[in-house]
């Protein structure tokens, strides 16, 4: 099975990958995954190559996370590059940092390893509503360097 | 290790609730309880090695010599 390039669609998925899809209707979607994980939660994860889908307890989607290697674009540009970072940072306009996560709430994505250049952190998600809610309060705001 | 294993482990980015677990992890740290945070770290990266390299142990030696450096250090009493 071809894997798509992925389109985020703020808090709607990464196209073709909605939130709310079952793990049947991924399965039929992308394919068996490469591995079947689980987080701290027990919640499981089906990971692909350079990609993840993570479901909530009732198996439906609420994330799908990227590393670099996958093709993933929002408004048709990839999003996997530090151009991409500092782009979405402007359009979304109200970025915020929290725990090591640059996060426009806007967009309903999610950046690591990006403004610390930590490449084995390199990630982009993209999130269902309310994913940030719990740690509202230890966000803050989020400026870019003027490099 | 591994980039595979390090994927997989509940602080990674690219994951599903990773932020929250780092958050969880970050309280535990401020209430002192470093003991517990090092406890849930331990069993995150066994299950992580588990799950991508099918070893739970596979990481055992490093996380000995860790636990070691912690107490040396005073980090966990």
């Amino acid at each position: 099975m071809t894997t798509p390039t992925f389109s985020i669609e703020p808090y709607k998925g990464a196209l073709p990958v909605r939130f709310g899809m079952t793990t049947d209707e991924i399965e039929s979607l992308l394919g068996d995954p490469q591995r079947r994980s689980t987080n701290f939660r027990k919640e499981l994860t089906y990971d692909y190559e350079a990609f993840n889908v993570g479901f909530n307890k009732s198996k439906v989607v609420t994330h799908v996370g990227f590393v670099p290697g996958a093709s993933v674009e929002y408004d048709g540009e990839p999003v996997l590059t530090t151009e991409a970072f500092r782009r979405l940072i402007q359009i979304d306009g109200e970025a915020k940092e929290v725990l090591g996560f640059v996060v426009l709430l806007n967009l309903g994505i999610a950046f690591t390893g990006f403004h610390d250049n930590d490449n084995s952190q390199r990630a982009v998600t993209a999130f269902e509503q309310g994913s940030y809610e719990k740690l509202s309060h230890k966000m803050k705001e989020f400026v870019l360097n003027s490099e | 290790m591994t980039r595979g294993d390090h994927l997989l482990t509940s602080s990674h980015g690219s994951r599903s609730g990773s932020a929250v677990y780092r958050s969880d992890i970050e309280d535990l740290l401020n209430q002192g309880k470093v003991r517990e945070a090092m406890a849930i770290e331990i069993r995150d990266v066994r299950r992580a090695a588990l799950e991508g390299s099918g070893d739970l142990r596979k990481y055992n030696a490093a996380l000995k010599e860790m636990l070691q450096y912690a107490r040396r250090t005073d980090f966990l009493q």
